[in-house]
């Protein structure tokens, strides 16, 4: 029980007025074209230590973003963590979480990002460990050392920071020819790349959704995997040719096989995760082909409808009896009319139904990729992963809320808390509106597509068929008998396993090596082992002197009277 | 300075009342504080105060008052409460000699003499049996290393003619390789480089509260201290070792981190954790440029409040629970969540997590090293990984889990406790302006 009663509501409340404030502040800068530079010179003759807070359209119109979704996440938690007796930790971390966000979001300087960053990926550990299981434990684990390493990449890329005497990212701006730009591209991607759960770091995503699931709609769908999407937007300039056809090459690898592994998932929330890997690897994929606005424009859209998507899910679980096995979902749209209409807006809206949020975004991506001459494979590989999305969503909702109910009898399958679904509503609303909004507001002038008729009818085409395939799928009963297909995409291609518990396996045995072997083996017999028994034998061999053995006595004396001979001769 | 030499001296006065002598301690903290105007590398009958010994020195009294604090337990228990403070009032004596100290063989009689207090604090007042081989330990790794050290000053006096800092390096320039490593043999392994850190463990799991939180906080910058004052002079053969004692300083600091994962014992990863930090510091002196002594001084600083600060937490454990061992202690999240708070800001603090100094001593080590070779970015980066890794095994398994049916009675942190831990992470947060100042 918290300790005022309003808490939860004075947090949103002061969410939506300041997220009111940043909203129209960027919907002025980008009408006017100004940026707002907010600096305070903290001192430094050889490197340049200020405190800068960038206020341009594109981090008010994220950290708008984030408020929205925030401020209805603390709203939605004040009844999803109603009953649980730890919530004032919950909602310090939750507010501390936004903290770190905003820091992040509005700093141009690699130090303040840093802070951003570092608390960005020990609140959400924070938020992971937060019930006292040991699934949540090992997923904790996994998440803050897969963000780890993306730190250790930005601590590192400060070293080449201060080897040009600037900490703000813009530095680059004027280096971006140089040969050791290479090194500063490649530590950020691969930093994004950790953030945003791209191949090989994407095992902490899906484990992560041990969190309460306010925690997954606001951390894990839409401001902590997109951290790393938003430094590479800021980090545009220096991403050269060769980060940028790996990335390519990553973030189609990441698409094609979180949409594989989706359709396979039996978890709800997995399923949810799954989809924003798949989302997060298009809006890799856009910045790999240099379409930086598209790609925010993308994030801004995929980040509200997730959070939309996972509040309903909340709902539904919570419905259900807090079982997260979809197989015992269905049916759920007697009982939930509105989470229904709310959770299809969202749906649609992922898969690129005409005019809903996704399809400005999701389909100008798609659209300017087909104007670009990277090779057929890439586009196939992009229409199928589109086609793959549709048919994990169809798959979900028909499991949630066409098919035949398989779950328990005794549940309370009713939608009467309006604390759950205020937020719900305001969120479809949201989504409804961003799309066109936020496309009239970042674009100025509409782009110009030229495409050939089969590649403009692509998406089209593709959505259109996935949706009949799956739901002819469903209806079929033994859809599921490719096993070792399913055994593979069940254990999420072995990531997991690679790089979570093989790795682990093996680094724990060489420490233990390293320990037992050198530490408490060959370094103790070489210096203090050795020395004890190396002196020890050294007086044990003195020790045969003094037995008082006249046999000895004769024997010193006869080589003493030698050696006098020799000196005497 | 002497007038704090003089106050530390007069505390044995008030040995038997424990809080009169923390409050004096404090005071003398404060004094130190406020009261220093003006020190300069003087050369004034011994004494000389720079940046770093002060910051050292005044490290060493808050240490002091902190690990008295700790230690109430030894006047509740009645084993010797008036011995205890006397040794380590004298530890204090002998520290801010060593810091104050101008002469190098002054420097190397307080340095030796801070050995003797240590050695009876483990053996008198630790928990095992095998404090007796730990403390013979702690004593005769120091002591073979040191003998060669005041060879190499004897002989460093004999052709300068005189020890103070001042005129080392300015006088004749010695390249001599055995010279170079007579006199940093001592410090090495007092810092502990990686192979000579076996007294390190067995000390710190052997010590009181108190001796660990001496030991980790203080003692081990004597290495450190001694290091940056000594290289001056050997700066000619430095070029010749340096990528060997780089080496030994970049693998032996990942080494320790990966030992750390497989311990047991809390004290035990904590000490090793200390030697994988100290690898860093060892990194800075070695380079010999700005930017790597600015980090030597920050992490020096940094380690000492933030391993004195999770060692007093480990000590808290140990006296509520009777164990040290990883594998009993569980779920303390739910039997003393205000402690938790403070498990989790040490933890990151000693992973390096901003706002704390920790973050910007690695910061300036990373920009010196990647200076110095490239390829050293994937080992001092997986130091920093390595650190993450097992910071956060030792909070979440002290602190996570179900209910613990070992834990019968276990009360939260009492207002002296959290007084312990406040008094060590407001400095270390305060510190970070201070310390990011001293390269500009």
């Amino acid at each position: 029980m918290t300790v005022d009663k309003y808490l939860y509501q004075k947090i949103s409340f002061f969410l939506i007025n300041f997220m009111l404030v940043i909203g129209f502040t960027g919907v002025f800068l980008s009408l006017s074209g100004v940026s707002i530079f907010i600096e305070w010179f903290l001192g430094g003759s050889s490197m340049n230590f200020s405190l800068i807070f960038l206020f341009d359209s594109i981090s008010c119109f994220f950290l708008s973003v984030v408020l929205c979704i925030s401020a209805n996440v603390v709203w939605y938690s004040k009844s999803y963590m109603a009953t649980d007796p730890n919530a004032n930790r919950f909602i310090l971390l939750v507010v501390g979480f936004i903290t770190s966000m905003a820091i992040l979001i509005i700093s141009p300087n690699i130090l303040s990002i840093l802070l951003g960053w570092d608390g960005l990926g020990l609140i959400s550990y924070g938020l992971v460990i937060y019930y006292p299981s040991s699934k949540s434990s090992s997923a904790g684990m996994i998440t803050v050392l897969s963000n780890r390493v993306g730190d250790v990449c930005i601590l590192l890329s400060i070293g080449w920071f201060m080897s040009v005497g600037d900490f703000n990212f813009s530095i680059w701006a004027l280096l971006s020819n140089t040969d050791f730009s290479i090194w500063v591209s490649f530590l950020v991607m691969l930093a994004a790349m950790t953030k945003s759960a791209q191949i090989p770091f994407s095992a902490w995503l899906p484990a992560a959704m041990a969190a309460p699931t306010p925690v997954s709609a606001l951390v894990h769908s839409s401001t902590l995997v997109t951290a790393g999407v938003y430094l590479l937007i800021r980090f545009s300039f220096i991403l050269g040719e060769s980060c940028s056809a790996f990335l390519m090459f990553i973030s189609i690898m990441t698409m094609f096989m979180s949409g594989v592994v989706a359709i396979f998932e039996y978890d709800f929330k997995k399923i949810i995760a799954l989809s924003t890997l798949s989302q997060l690897g298009m809006m890799m994929f856009a910045i790999s082909l240099g379409l930086f606005e598209v790609a925010f424009f993308h994030l801004l859209t995929h980040a509200l409808f997730k959070a939309l998507l996972f509040l309903c899910a909340g709902i539904l679980i919570h419905g259900v009896g807090n079982t997260q096995d979809i197989r015992s979902f269905g049916s759920l749209s007697l009982n939930f009319p509105l989470v229904t209409v709310c959770m299809n807006l969202a749906n649609l809206s992922l898969c690129g139904v005409p005019f809903l949020a996704g399809f400005y975004s999701k389909d100008l991506i798609v659209e300017l990729a087909c104007q670009y001459s990277w090779g057929i494979f890439i586009l196939l590989m992009m229409f199928v992963c589109l086609s793959l999305t549709v048919l994990y969503s169809v798959r979900l909702t028909y499991l949630s809320f066409v098919s035949a109910y398989g779950g328990g009898s005794l549940v309370s399958v009713c939608e009467t808390d309006y604390s759950l679904l205020a937020p719900v509503v305001i969120l479809s609303f949201t989504s409804l509106m961003s799309g066109p909004v936020l496309s009239w507001l970042s674009f100025s002038c509409p782009t110009l597509i030229f495409l050939p008729t089969f590649l403009k009818w692509g998406a089209l085409f593709f959505v259109v068929s996935s949706v009949v395939i799956m739901v002819s799928l469903q209806r079929l009963v033994y859809f599921y008998m490719w096993g070792t297909v399913k055994k593979f995409s069940g254990l999420m291609w072995f990531l997991p396993w690679l790089t979570g518990q093989w790795l682990t396996l093996n680094t724990l045995k060489n420490a233990d090596q390293f320990l037992k072997i050198y530490d408490q083996g060959w370094l103790e017999f070489y210096s203090s082992k050795g020395i004890s028994m190396g002196a020890n034998s050294m007086s044990l061999f003195s020790l045969k002197f003094q037995h008082n053995s006249l046999k000895i006595h004769f024997l010193v004396f006869l080589v003493w009277l030698f050696m006098c001979l020799i000196y005497i001769l | 300075m002497l007038k704090f030499i003089l106050m530390g001296s007069c505390m044995t006065l008030f040995f038997s009342n424990w809080g009169v002598a923390v409050t004096l301690l404090f005071f003398m903290a404060f004094v130190f504080g406020v009261g220093m105007s003006g020190f300069g590398l003087g050369l004034v009958n011994l004494i000389q105060v720079d940046l770093m010994s002060y910051f050292l020195s005044y490290l060493s009294i808050w240490i002091l008052a902190m690990m008295i604090m700790m230690s109430f337990y030894v006047k509740d228990h009645k084993s010797f409460p008036e011995v205890f403070l006397g040794l380590g009032v004298g530890m204090l004596i002998f520290l801010l000699v060593s810091f104050g100290t101008s002469d190098l063989l002054m420097y190397y009689i307080a340095f030796e003499t801070t050995l003797i207090p240590i050695f009876l604090l483990v053996m008198g007042w630790g928990y095992q049996p095998e404090r007796i081989s730990a403390s013979y330990f702690l004593l005769f790794y120091t002591l073979a290393a040191s003998l060669p050290l005041l060879l190499g000053i004897l002989w460093v006096n004999f052709t300068d003619c005189s020890l103070d800092y001042f005129f080392l390096g300015q006088g004749a320039q010695f390249s001599n390789p055995i010279l170079f490593w007579l006199m940093l043999l001592a410090f090495l392994v007092k810092l502990p480089v990686y192979f000579g850190h076996l007294w390190l463990p067995k000390a710190h799991v052997e010590a009181p509260v108190a001796g660990s939180m001496i030991l980790a906080g203080v003692l081990l910058k004597l290495g450190g201290y001694g290091m940056v004052r000594v290289v001056p002079y050997i700066e000619l053969s430095l070029s010749e070792f340096s990528s060997f004692l780089m080496s030994v300083s970049l693998v032996g600091g990942v080494t320790a981190s990966v030992i750390c994962i497989r311990q047991t014992d809390c004290k035990s990863l904590v000490a090793y954790s200390s030697v994988a930090h100290m690898a860093l510091v060892l990194l800075g002196v070695v380079i010999n440029s700005s930017v790597g002594l600015a980090g030597v001084v920050t992490i020096m600083i940094s380690h000492g409040l933030c391993s004195s600060g999770l060692f007093s937490l480990v000590g808290m454990i140990y006296e509520r629970m009777g164990t040290r061992s990883i594998i009993l202690i569980r779920s303390l999240i739910t039997l003393a969540p205000l402690s938790t708070l403070w498990w989790f800001l040490f933890a990151i603090s000693n992973m390096a997590a901003p706002p704390s100094p920790n973050l910007l001593g690695e910061i300036y080590l990373f920009i010196s090293s990647i200076g110095w070779w490239g390829g050293s970015s994937l080992l001092v980066g997986g130091l920093s990984f390595m650190a993450g890794a097992y910071n956060l095994f030792l909070f979440v398994s002290t602190q996570h889990g179900t209910d613990s049916f070992l834990s019968n009675s276990m009360g939260d942190c009492s207002f002296r406790e959290h007084l312990v831990l406040f008094l060590h992470m407001a400095p270390f947060i305060l510190l970070f302006p201070v310390l990011s100042h001293l390269f500009l």
